[in-house]
């Protein structure tokens, strides 16, 4: 009976203790791991420090003052998004967002300095050709010159 | 209640209103970039975008449209983000497309400097080639002036050689025009080579050598011109084609289609065309070929009528291969030359010029014909050089070149014109191209092309004469271009293009030079031809004296005993013209007219020695035979007035040599009279009046215009008013002055001859002898001259009166014997005259120039002797033949000195052309000189503009580099204050600093790099500042290990455990008082500090766990205890984790057991 009657009581007790526990366990959590798992945290640290290191290489370029407002806005991005990633729950969507406009934006800026390359390069060939083109036509106005003069000369 | 309920209504509605315009106020604006992103998407060039780089255009429409939607959302940030990535993935499309595109210009680019680098080649390789040609021009000229000097370069031959080699060089120029140096090198080098080797030749005088190498050099580069304009046709229709097939999507052309379709498959509308195309070109060619067979074509032309045959025949077999367009061609080509044959005959025109002009004429033709039809002009470049060609040989007098080159143009032109009504002018050449590409028929074409090639050469050799001069290998070269044309027939092409060859190198080398024509030692053979011919014709001069000298004592002997008798006046005429002749230097005219003169005369001798032998038959006495002469008594009578009237006015030299040269007018008329010339006597006379006037005439004018002139300077016209007058007084004052001086002379000379004639005459034995007084008659005649003024009489007087006294003709002065005075005197006048004439000429004459007159006088001498003999008659006779030999012998004196004034006048006008022409050579080197001097200017004014031009490069590159190195210090300290967190010292200097190098970096892309260079190095200075600034945080003492993350300062103190436990050791106590003291001393910058605590690694992992917590908590108690607010502190438990030293020494372990402290601050 005492059995019966404490029986009960005791049940409660333990199932609220074990609710306790497990409360508290998750509290614990709560207050010391990110809610999403480490993996995903890791790459995107790894992805800002990536992209920071990018951001420094391409702002050593010597079309970087073309560019320099995409690259401080790059700049921005990466402090925005470690402060986010930073707080102690943080807006992952947000961050996400701010990896894909930085991603975006680098991309942006890499292939400017394609481009740019490209018509340097060009701009080069095109001055080689222009160059060269004079040189000909220096060299075929001496000729007709020439073959004009010997003609000229030949009556006499 | 219902104003209630109204009342309530308005509120209603106004609150409504007021809610609606206060939403509409607070309606936030859409970003810029939202903006922009959606403007950059509706532009027209992002459709062409799409097309190129569809998967980024995709995924910017999609950002962009989230961006509108968290927009609509009111998710600003979101929003702003997306329309950023929106932009980003169309400026990277863009910037994706605009690579590409650059990339792919610069490939053109790099392929078209390719070309331009071959274009460079070639124009180099021609500069080469014209230096070479320069070269060869100098040498040319030097050989030229050479040649100009030398005697024996003035025949015909090197004459030739000279104009062929100038007309190789014409060609070498049009080949290096044409770009033959590199389309057509081996030719042209050929060519070149050809050409210096002609020019050794000239060199070397050997004229037949130079002019055949010079010959073959203008073939050669002639081909050479051709192949460049070939190359230059393929290479136009290949940049054709390609323009064509670039863009045959676009732009199909259906006539070409059709004639593809005519080309590729013989049958159909196309294909039946060509073949009726082909049989009527047949079949005109068959009728073109029986009118040159009517024509007599075969054997007056028999190498291009087998010519025309051979391509007939090509046309027939082409026509049975299916081959319809070849075989129209060359049918045209066939009838083209028929009719040219055909014509030449029709006209009945034998000469070969002729034929050329109308060759020439039926070309333009036949061109006009093509345009006509619409054939494409830029095919007609070998035809149009052909024809070119055969005008230039034609300008040169090469008829025969002419006219086969026109022919061949014509061909040309006839073959062209058949094209275009069939076919458009690219697709006829891709069809020549097809039929020419096939293996088989390639050696049928380049097979009949030489044959035919080769027969041109055959039609060429018969012009040229070669089928007689070189029969042998003529003969040779036929039979082997027979045997080549057999093989042909047979469908043997290889070995008929052999034999070919073979027949063209047979026949080339009767083009070769002979050995015989052309030795090394031609030069000296000239030499030594040219001296025998002038012994040649020394020898003949001097036969023609002796013939002429022979038939004069001949005649001259037969007028002593027959000086009336008429039959003389043949034998007269002849020795007159024998002289004629010899004046004229046609020394065979002349000896030929004195043998005949002298055959008459021998003949007439014979004949009077028969009459005088028959007394009967010579019983006329001598004096019937009267001369049929006129009397010329008038026009002597008019000549001698006119004489003495212009003996007045001969004042001056040029007056006095005419008057000089009329008297012996005068005087050879006299002469010519008493030889029986009558007319030539008159008409002698007559112009020695019309002399004589004409001098009258000139010397009053000149008096007039004189007198005119002394008029004027007595009115003292200023000098400077009438410079030409005054030039004019000037002339002719010196023309006066001239005249006095000729005067005095005369009157010297006229006062000697009076002395002499003196001397002559105080000499004499006696003065009672008839010439005695008859010299002093003459001698008192001459002293009245003299006193009177007349000076030039008073000398011949004198002359004649000395000659009388002097001679020993006279010392004789009457006959012996009985005669009438009517028989002496005469012979008596004319020995006076000739000692007159022998007298006057002698004193002109040189010793050089005496040959005639020495005739006369031995004639003289015979005259004496005759008289001596008192044979009066014969000493006329003599005395006449001596007379007119020393009238003669003036004559030739005279003709000399004419001579030696032309040669003295050309040799001066050479002197003034060589003068003009050192006088321009001067100016030329003046000019070069000049021209020299300003490019060394130019040079030295460009090189000095080119160092200012490097020196500011330089200058503006040290600045730019200065301006590199102060942006990139600024960025290192600009990176450095980042990692020193510098902003949380001075973020004024910060922010002053990042504006001072963004201003920096855009003024060094503007190229203002000296103010780049001044920002940055503010910004540098502004970031050092900020870094040497004092932090506002200072760490505390005992800290071992400070990292920063962000916001966050990750202290490890050394805070050090027993074992076991959460007891701090008691070194460690100083610690927390110092962590304790900052913390308090920064509390209004911290906003959370977290305390972590660990342990080693021993014992379990959940009993470390909460050990690590225990030792956490300890140390927040101790900080709250020492007063830090328990509110910002958290304390976390992690065990054995993250541990940082070895748990396996005990100092490691010691380390390991810790407590780490994160103070996040607050911006």
């Amino acid at each position: 009976m005492f059995y019966q009657n404490f029986e009960r009581p005791l049940k409660a007790i333990l199932v609220l203790l074990c609710l306790c526990f497990e409360l508290g366990s998750m509290g614990c959590q709560a207050t010391t791991q990110r809610p999403d798992d480490d993996v995903t945290q890791k790459s995107r640290d790894e992805l800002l420090f990536d992209y920071r290191v990018v951001t420094r290489e391409l702002s050593a370029s010597k079309w970087a003052p073309e560019v320099s407002r995409d690259l401080d806005l790059a700049r921005v991005w990466l402090g925005r998004a470690e402060r986010l990633l930073d707080e102690e729950r943080p807006d992952t969507e947000r961050v996400d967002l701010l990896l894909l406009a930085l991603d975006g934006q680098l991309v942006r800026i890499k292939t400017y300095y394609a481009r740019r390359a490209e018509e340097d390069e060009l701009e080069q060939t095109r001055l080689r050709y222009e160059q060269r083109s004079k040189l000909i036509d220096t060299a075929r106005k001496d000729n007709d010159a020439r073959l004009e003069r010997g003609e000229q000369e030949k009556p006499r | 209640m219902k104003h209630i309920k109204q009342s309530r209504a308005r509120v209603g509605l106004l609150s409504c209103l007021a809610l609606a315009s206060l939403s509409a106020c607070a309606a936030p604006q859409r970003p810029a970039i939202l903006e922009s992103a959606t403007r950059q998407l509706e532009r027209d060039e992002t459709r062409e975008l799409e097309s190129l780089q569809p998967k980024l255009l995709r995924e910017a429409r999609e950002h962009e449209h989230m961006a509108k939607e968290a927009f609509a959302k009111g998710e600003i940030d979101e929003a702003v983000l997306n329309a950023h990535i929106a932009v980003q993935r169309y400026e990277t499309a863009r910037n994706l497309v605009e690579r590409d595109a650059s990339r792919q210009l610069t490939v053109a680019m790099v392929e078209a400097d390719a070309s331009l680098e071959q274009e460079e080649q070639r124009v180099r390789a021609e500069a080469a080639e014209l230096e070479r040609y320069a070269a060869l021009e100098q040498r040319f000229e030097r050989v030229s002036q050479e040649l100009a000097t030398d005697r024996d370069a003035a025949n015909s031959l090197a004459l030739r050689a000279r104009r062929s080699l100038s007309a190789a060089r014409s060609r070498q120029a049009e080949a290096i025009g044409a770009g033959a140096p590199s389309e057509a090198p081996d030719d042209y080098a050929n060519g070149r080579l050809l050409l210096e080797s002609a020019l050794e030749s000239l060199d070397s005088s050997l004229w037949q050598e130079s002019l055949d190498t010079s010959t073959r050099a203008i073939e050669v580069f002639e081909r050479a011109i051709l192949t460049s304009r070939d190359s230059h046709t393929a290479r136009r229709r290949e940049e054709v084609r390609g323009a064509r097939g670039a863009q045959p999507k676009i732009a199909p052309e259906p006539t070409d289609r059709v004639a593809d379709r005519a080309l590729d498959e013989p049958v159909g509308r196309g294909h039946d065309a060509a073949k009726a195309r082909a049989i009527s070109s047949i079949d005109d060619a068959t009728t073109a070929q029986s009118t040159a067979l009517a024509a007599r074509m075969d054997t007056e032309s028999p190498g291009l009528y087998k010519q025309a045959t051979f391509l007939l025949e090509s046309a027939e077999r082409r026509l049975e291969q299916e081959d319809w367009h070849e075989a129209s061609v060359k049918a045209e080509r066939a009838r083209g030359i028929f009719l040219s044959g055909s014509v030449v005959k029709e006209d009945n025109v034998s000469s070969t010029t002729t034929s050329a002009t109308a060759a020439i004429q039926r070309a333009e033709d036949a061109r006009g014909n093509a345009i006509a039809r619409g054939t494409d002009t830029s095919l007609f470049e070998r035809p149009d050089y052909m024809l070119e060609l055969a005008r230039t040989a034609f300008g040169r007098g090469e008829y025969a070149r002419a006219l086969e080159k026109a022919i061949e143009a014509g061909a040309a032109y006839d073959g062209l014109a058949s094209v275009p009504s069939l076919l458009e002018p690219e697709r006829a050449s891709q069809a020549q191209a097809r039929v020419s590409n096939a293996p088989k028929s390639s050696m049928e074409s380049a097979a009949e092309e030489r044959i035919v090639t080769v027969q041109m050469s055959f039609a060429e050799a018969v012009g040229d004469g070669l089928d007689k001069s070189c029969a042998a290998s003529f003969g040779e070269a036929r039979q082997v271009l027979e045997l080549a044309q057999q093989r042909f027939d047979r469908g043997d092409y290889e070995r008929a293009f052999e034999f070919a060859v073979r027949a063209s190198e047979r026949l080339d080398t009767c083009h070769e030079p002979k050995p015989t024509s052309a030795t090394p030692s031609s030069s000296k053979d000239s030499a030594k031809e040219e001296r025998e011919r002038a012994l040649a014709e020394g020898k003949q001069r001097d036969e023609a004296i002796a013939a002429i000298s022979a038939s004069q004592l001949a005649m001259a002997e037969l007028s002593i005993t027959h000086q009336d008798d008429l039959r003389l006046l043949p034998a007269a005429k002849l020795i007159a013209s024998a002289e004629g002749w010899y004046e004229r230097r046609d020394w065979s005219q002349a000896i030929a007219s004195a043998k005949l003169a002298g055959a008459k005369l021998d003949a007439l001798e014979k004949q009077l020695k028969l009459e005088a032998a028959a007394p009967v038959a010579s019983e006329a006495p001598p004096t019937e035979i009267k001369p049929s002469c006129a009397d010329i008594s008038a026009p002597k009578a008019n000549a001698s007035a006119a004489k003495l009237r212009a003996a007045t006015f001969a004042k001056t030299a040029e007056a006095k040599a005419r008057f000089d040269r009329s008297v012996g007018l005068i005087v050879r008329a006299e002469g010519l009279h008493a030889s029986g010339v009558c007319d030539a006597a008159e008409v002698l006379l007559e112009e020695a009046t019309t002399s004589f006037e004409e001098i009258i005439s000139l010397e009053e004018a000149r008096v007039a215009l004189q007198e005119k002139e002394e008029e004027l300077r007595r009115d003292d016209v200023p000098a400077m008013v009438a410079p030409k007058q005054d030039t004019l007084s000037r002339e002719q004052v010196e023309e006066m002055m001239r005249a006095e001086r000729d005067i005095q002379r005369q009157r010297s000379l006229a006062k000697a001859s009076v002395n002499k004639a003196l001397l002559a005459k105080s000499q004499l034995d006696s003065l009672e002898t008839a010439h005695a007084r008859d010299g002093s008659r003459v001698l008192e005649r001459a002293q009245a001259h003299f006193a009177a003024g007349d000076y030039l009489e008073a000398a011949i007087e004198a002359e004649r009166a000395a000659s009388l006294f002097q001679s020993r003709v006279v010392s004789k002065e009457k006959p012996t014997v009985a005669v009438s005075d009517d028989v002496w005197k005469p012979a008596y006048a004319k020995v006076i005259d000739a000692l007159i004439e022998r007298d006057r000429v002698g004193a002109k004459l040189s010793d050089a120039e005496k040959v005639t007159f020495e005739g006369g006088v031995q004639n003289l001498e015979r005259a004496r002797q005759a008289w001596e003999k008192d044979d009066y008659l014969a000493a006329g006779k003599f005395a006449d033949a001596a007379k007119k030999a020393f009238l003669k012998s003036e004559t030739d004196a005279l003709a000399r000195e004419q001579a030696t004034e032309r040669a003295r006048a050309a040799r001066e006008q050479q002197l003034e052309r060589d003068a003009a022409e050192m006088q321009r050579a001067e100016q030329e080197a003046k000019t070069r000189e000049e021209e020299e001097r300003a490019a060394r200017e130019r040079v030295a004014r460009e090189e000095d503009k080119a160092r200012v031009e490097a020196a500011q490069k330089e200058e503006l590159e040290r600045v730019r580099r200065e301006a590199e190195d102060s942006i990139r210090g600024a960025q290192i300290a600009a990176d450095q204050c980042e990692q020193a967190a510098c902003d949380r010292r001075d973020a004024d200097a910060i922010i002053r600093a990042g504006a001072n190098l963004d201003a920096a970096r855009s003024a060094h892309a503007r190229g203002e790099h000296e103010r780049a260079a001044a920002l940055a190095s503010e910004a540098r200075e502004d970031y050092s500042r900020a870094r040497e600034a004092k932090l506002p945080f200072t760490i505390p003492a005992g800290i071992s290990r400070v990292s920063r993350l962000g916001d966050r300062l990750e202290l490890s103190p050394k805070l050090s455990f027993k074992a076991g436990t959460s007891a701090l050791v008691v070194d460690s106590q100083a610690t927390v008082d110092e962590l304790a003291r900052v913390l308090l001393e920064n509390e209004g910058l911290i906003i959370g500090i977290t305390l972590a605590g660990y342990t080693d690694s021993r014992g379990s992992k959940d009993k470390n766990i909460k050990l690590s917590l225990a030792r956490a908590e300890a140390i927040k108690q101790q900080l709250t205890a020492r007063g830090v607010k328990a509110g910002i502190i958290v304390a976390n438990g992690f065990g054995p984790e993250n541990p940082i030293a070895d748990n396996t020494t005990k100092a490691g372990r010691e380390a390991n057991r810790r407590v780490e402290v994160t103070i996040e601050i607050a911006e």
